[in-house]
This record gives C-alpha cells, structure tokens and sequence, in this order.
C-alpha cells in the first residue's frame, strides 16, 4: 500500500514537473491565468465583478458561468487557473447592501482523460438576490476579467458564456503588465505583511535607535546598561547588528511599574537587533514586539525597560 | 540603632516619593465641595463645605458637619479616607482618584455602575501596557456579576494604589476580571461594557480547547531566494474566529546550569500566544522540526484562559518572525521561515564593519507607499510573490521580466542611494535565476510532440536570456535553443 502511494506522488510530481495540462498545450504558451483578487466595484448603477490577476487572454473561452435555478449562487469555474494564496483568502465577504454576498475560491484539480491532470480554479460567488453574470469583453484584459452583475429583473442582455475571444497583442501585453498595478490600500497591507515580502521591501537603516528606560528598583539600573552598552559592548553590538548603536534616551519610567525581568521592545524589522541585545545584555531578557502606540515614537527603534533582574 | 536610622531614612523616603499633594486648584476645590456636601463622613453627615486657601493657588476644603464641628479637610486626608470608605458621598456614589501624585478627581456612581453590569452579555477586556496582547481587546460573554464580601479572603485585599477591589464579573470561559472603585469608572466610560452585541462582535463564550498538533510540510515560500517555511498546526475543540494578530509572540531567554557541569547555560525559546485558550490534555512534545527544538504547548501560568505554542530556537538563524494563520478547520497554523540566502538585506554603504555576521531581516511593517519609487518597486514584489511555487515556467519568466521593468523604472525613480541599490539588487537577483529558467522552459516547449508552441515569444525570451548572462555554459545552450527555433 505504501509503495503504491509512493508511485502514485511520484507520478504526481513528475507530472507538475513536466505535464502542461493538455487544455493548456492546444492553445500554445500562454497556458494559465492566475488570479489575485476580487473586487466588486460599481459605475453609476452597475455592479461589476473584477477578478485580477495574470490572465491568458487566449484561454478566456474556455471559462464558464454556471448559474443555479435560484440565481443566488453561481460558480465561474476556469481553467488553468490559480489562486495566489498570498492575496486571496478562502473566502471574501462583501459588505451587507452589496448586492453579492460572499465569493468562496476552491482550486481542482481534475483528471483529463489523456492521462494527465487538468487544474480549475472555482469561485463560488453567493448574492444576496437573485443575480447574472454577464461577461464584459471590453473591460477584460491580461491583467482582470470582469463580469457585469446584474440583478435580475432589470434590463440587460445575458450572455453567461463567452465565445472567440483573441488573445491581446503581445506588445498590448506588455505595456500593461509594465505598469504598477492599482491595487487596494488592505490588499497591499496584506501582501506586505507577509514576513518574506516584508523582507524584500525593508530598506535596512544604518543606525540602530536605542531607548533604556528603568523599570527596576534600583534607581541607576538604566544607566549602568547604557553604560555597559557604551563602553564596553558597543563594538561587539555594532559588529553582530551591522548598524550603528544610537542610545537616544535613558530614563526612568513614569508609573512606578517595576518588571521582574528586562523587557526588550523591538519596532517591526527589527527582530534579529532586539535578539542580538538580548544576548549580550547579561541576566534572562524577554523579547517583544512594539505596540502599535509606541510604533508611533518616531527615531525609535528598540525599547529596553531594564527589569529587576538586571544586576 | 543602624537599623532605626535604615527605618528612618526608609520612612522619610516614603513620604517624600509618594506623598499626595495637600492642596488643590481653586476650580477644583470648589467642585469637590459641591460633590462632597450631604455625604457620609465617619457617620457623620456633612452639613456643609466650602473652599478656603492658604496661598492664592493652594486651596482645600473647610467643611462643617452634622453635630456642629468645623474642620479643615486637606486633599491627602480626602484622599485616605476616600480609600478607607471614611468618605461616603450622597445617592450612593464615591469618589475616586485615578492618580496618588494628582487631586484630580472622578464620582463614580455606583447604582448607575450596577445597573449597566447587570445589564450587560459581554465585556470588552483590554490589555494594559506591558501585556504582551497590550492595546489589544478581547470581548468575553458576562455570566455573572457580583460584590466582594469581607468574607472573600482572597479578593478582599487593595491593589498596588491602595484602593480596595470590590466586584467581581465572571465570564463564560471561566476568567475573571476583579475591580476598583476606580477600574469601575474607567471600564464604565470606556465602553466596557456591551449590552447588545453587534453583528460583527465575536463574543467569546468558551475557551478554545487545545487538541493537539501536528507538524506541516516544508515548503518553498520564495525559490529564487530559496526561502523556506514549515509550520506547526495547533489544532482546537472549535473554530477559531479570531484574527492572526491576536497571537503574538515573544522570545524569552532562560539561564539554567548544566545538572552535571554546572556551567551556566542560556537558551530561547519562541512563545506564540493562544488567547482564550486552555489546555486540558497532555500534548505530545515535537521533539526536533527543522531549527525548532522541545517544540511543545504549555500553560501560561502568570494568566487566566492563555496557552503558549513553545520552541527552544537558536537565535542567530531566527530571521523572520512566524506567520500566523487561522485556518477555517479548527486550527491556528504557525508557519516558520528558514532563510539561506542573505544577499538582499546586505548593504553596500555601510563600510565601517569589515564583517556582517548576522544579516537584519524585515518582519511585519509594510514599506510606505508614497513615492513613485515605492510604487514600482512595491508592484514587482507583488509579481514576483504572486508566481512563487508556481509550476508554470512559462508564467514565471513572463512575470519576472514584467517585475524587471517595473524594477528598473524603480530604480529610474529612486531618491536614496539606499533605494537605487536595493532595486538592483532585486533586479539581479532575478537575473539570476531568468537565464536557467529560459533554457528549461524552452527546452520543455521543444519537446512537445504537438509543436504548438509560440516561436516568437520563446526566442523574446532568449533574447532576454541572452542580453542578461554572462555564463558561457548558458549562452551555448541559449544559442543552441536559438537555432532549434529557428528551424
């Protein structure tokens, strides 16, 4: 049983190795979209359901718009098509009055008779009344496909399948896809938030902007690290942070709060600098990250509240 | 007699750190008089209070009562026997100071107090400073609101201000929140209090159970950095509505001595903090998950209805925090990230240090988005985010050349030498992998038995290829490709 299980994921990594869906390969290159977000954005009285991403315009044929007999649940099923699931939740919820409810996404990956495999991406699209989804041609693109939501009732010709669409110019292509993409203030919050895209947008400062405040009982404890800091471990910091260490500030806290052990506070991308003053400041240290009130101080990089436990 | 001189000196530093001020403004003295009047002072009535001063911005009170006596009341008497319950005012209500070193000064009313608590289905618990879920709040469904008795040997104690706890409100999940005169007014006015929750209020009614965990698979999170994650699933009795920022982290360091050596040793370990959570079973420990050691969960004793996900970590390949992700099956994944390749985070300027050894790396706050530079550059992260752990190659060179330009006219926009440099070195970065991933890929379509290919895009692509190698290996086989392409 194990060694038929082995074959059968052999077999699969083989085939996402080297197997373009058979789909794919019968329309040349361009052999997949995939898909970023979902918008529902209005003009005038007209809703419109906006899926962007990277989109083969040659492939557009082939998606379909399934409806039930209800009209309050349709499913846009495409092939070759992929979730980034950097930006896409498993569900988007839309806000109560807009006329679609909630959208799920469900990737398949289906068995295409010729042995190989053929993968669909699903969005199971809820509204709160009865709706169509009409393709808009003139509005999709390489980079979003749009659908033209119309409640039902009101005029409009419904056309839930689409038919001979070209694919773009390739130099229409690019010149598109070479333009920063308008994306929403959440969605790029999320995407940055993401500790490897946090990374490949972190601009590393030179200085490290260090604040001791005395959270022990004993009245000098703060200045004895800062000087501890200073003269004797300043050299060996600066050379494990590659930064330069700036103490802008020695105090005392203002409540008489007093913390059993040294709390190191660090601002977001400064996690490695708050480990490394951890492990050189002597006695067990405790690391954190910033609150967001305290994010707002600016020239401050890493809090230290010197705890009772430093001797 | 060192030891009476020790008292001495201790009690003459007693009184001066912490001595509440005897007098007050004349704007607040003339309130206080008003607030006080009809109240309650040792069982006597106070019949009457006005304000006198002694220097033209220190004033108190002069206040008569019920048998006849005059008395002048400082603020640090008022102030004591606010505390002592010596000093009731009218219709049920006390006074309260929410500082020992300000006269300033709130009522509060505790018939109104009752009536919102006993009205009230959630709390809104928020954390205080130094909490690691500080600024955060939690919402708990109310079960039960009740008084401190005498009798309650436990809770009739005062906190660190002296003020006396007196009530009790008890939640679903079995916490419980004890309060002051003084937290009452605060939760009472800050919102604390939710009678009728709304549609979007989690409320939480019981604790999340900790069933048990479970490793997840390593997984490349970006291939042209080779940047890895693997994780650990927590899985809970119910699912979880809260969002992944409630679980912060925090890194604790431990000194403890070898048991046999003696010698001191100091070791980390990585907290991830379940809120409203209990653990209820033993779970079995992970013993080793990739950099991760003793991986296990453990109660946080120091609070109420809190679980840690814990891991001894070696600090210096500890780059990027963990990622948290609620997950809609019952679970909490916790994803680490194993970072090898640091060349993005070195900087060129900084030329002081001879030697980099451990690289800074980014967690969690996004770049601002302000200038144009920050555009382009931000829209190719997105490209190059968005096809990672894709399977089509052909997608991925389109997009990496898409990200290239829009690096380049970030570049073209930048402000810093800082900026300039860590667009190109995105941009090699990707240069770096294009030219292998060009040869596969072309190599792939040529070996497609139906030939439907489109010729002109693979030899673009070679032409890219071609312009941005300098490996000899890669610029023959390139050439070879070329001229399959163009038979």
């Amino acid at each position: 049983m194990k060694h038929w299980l082995l074959y059968l994921q052999g077999g699969l990594l083989i085939l996402l190795l080297w197997g373009t869906p058979v789909h794919a390969q019968s329309n040349g290159m361009m052999d997949g979209h995939v898909l970023d977000q979902v918008e529902l954005s209005r003009e005038g009285k007209e809703a419109f359901l906006v899926i962007r991403g990277i989109i083969s315009p040659a492939l557009l044929s082939s998606i379909k718009v399934v409806q039930k007999e209800d009209s309050l649940h349709s499913t846009i099923s495409i092939p070759n098509g992929f979730f980034n699931n950097v930006t896409l939740p498993p569900t988007v919820s839309f806000r109560s009055g807009d006329v679609l409810e909630s959208i799920q996404f469900i990737e398949d990956i289906l068995e295409n008779g010729a042995g190989g495999f053929d993968f669909q991406a699903k969005l199971l699209v809820t509204s709160s009344q009865p709706v169509l989804l009409n393709f808009d041609e003139s509005r999709t693109n390489s980079q979003q496909i749009v659908y033209r939501v119309i409640e039902k009732g009101s005029a409009g010709k419904v056309n839930t399948q689409r038919e001979g669409m070209q694919a773009p110019l390739l130099s229409e292509t690019k010149e598109q896809m070479s333009m920063p993409k308008k994306v929403g203030m959440e969605d790029t919050d999320k995407i940055l938030l993401h500790p490897v895209s946090a990374m490949l947008v972190f601009q590393r400062p030179s200085v490290l902007h260090l604040s001791i405040l005395n959270a022990s009982p004993r009245k000098d404890a703060a200045q004895r690290l800062a000087i501890l800091m200073d003269r004797h471990q300043r050299r060996a910091l600066e050379n494990r942070l590659d930064m330069k260490l700036d103490i802008t500030n020695i105090s005392s806290v203002q409540e008489q709060m007093i913390l059993h052990k040294t709390k190191i506070y660090f601002r977001p991308n400064y996690l490695t600098a708050a480990l490394a003053l951890a492990h050189l400041i002597p006695g067990e240290q405790v690391v954190e990250e910033m609150s967001l009130e305290r994010r707002g101080r600016l020239g401050l990089d890493v809090e230290i509240y010197v705890g009772a436990n430093f001797e | 007699m060192k030891k009476i001189w020790i008292i001495l000196i201790l009690l003459l530093m007693s009184n001066t750190v912490n001595a509440f001020p005897k007098y007050t403004t004349r704007e607040n003295a003339l309130r206080l008089a008003k607030v006080i009047d009809k109240g309650v002072f040792n069982s006597h009535r106070i019949a009457s209070a006005f304000v006198k001063n002694r220097t033209p911005n220190e004033f108190y009170l002069q206040v008569i009562l019920d048998d006849g006596s005059s008395h002048e009341w400082l603020m640090d008497r008022i102030y004591q026997w606010a505390l002592n319950d010596q000093l009731v005012l009218a219709n049920n209500r006390v006074l309260v100071f929410p500082s020992d070193e300000s006269t300033e000064f709130y009522v509060l009313d505790k018939n109104a107090f009752y009536r919102l608590a006993l009205s009230s289905s959630a709390f809104v618990k928020t954390y205080k400073e130094h909490d690691l879920l500080a600024e955060k709040n939690l919402k708990f469904a109310m079960r039960r609101f009740r008084l401190i008795q005498p009798e309650d040997d436990d809770l009739f104690v005062t906190d660190n201000m002296g003020n006396r706890f007196r009530y009790v409100l008890e939640f679903k999940n079995g916490s419980r929140e004890i309060l002051t005169y003084l937290s009452a007014y605060q939760l009472m006015h800050n919102g604390a209090f939710i009678q009728k929750p709304g549609p979007t209020d989690i409320i939480l009614n019981r604790a999340f159970q900790v069933q048990g965990m479970k490793a997840t698979r390593k997984k490349v999170e970006d291939e042209i950095r080779n940047i890895w994650s693997f994780g650990v699933e927590v899985l809970l009795n119910q699912p979880m509505p809260l969002s992944p920022d409630l679980f912060p982290i925090q890194i604790v360091e431990e000194t403890m001595r070898h048991p046999e050596t003696g010698e001191r040793q100091t070791r980390f370990y990585i907290h991830v903090l379940f809120p409203n959570t209990e653990q209820v079973q033993e779970i079995p420990e992970i013993r080793t998950l990739e950099y991760l050691q003793h991986v296990n969960i453990i109660t946080d004793i120091a609070h109420q209805n809190r679980v840690f996900l814990r891991a001894q970590i070696n600090p210096d390949v500890f780059e990027l925090p963990p990622y948290i992700q609620v997950t809609n099956r019952q679970s909490v994944k916790v994803n680490f990230f194993i970072v090898t390749d640091q060349s993005m985070v070195k900087r060129p300027d900084f030329v002081e240090i001879s030697q980099a050894k451990t690289m800074m790396h980014p967690a969690l706050e996004p770049m601002p988005k302000d200038t144009e530079y920050d555009k382009y550059y931000l829209a190719a992260v997105e490209k190059i985010r968005s096809v990672q752990g894709h399977h089509s190659l052909h997608l991925k060179i389109e997009t990496y050349l898409a990200a290239v330009e829009l690096l380049k006219k970030a570049a073209m926009n930048t402000k810093t030498d800082q900026q300039v440099a860590q667009a190109l070195q995105q941009r090699d970065v990707l240069f770096d992998v294009l030219p292998k991933m060009v040869v596969e890929n072309t190599q792939q379509q040529l070996h497609r038995t139906d030939r439907q290919f489109d010729r002109s895009m693979l030899l673009r692509h070679i032409e890219h290829a071609e312009h941005i190698t300098t490996n000899r290996e890669f610029l023959k086989q390139l050439r070879i490709l070329r001229s399959s392409l163009m038979n």
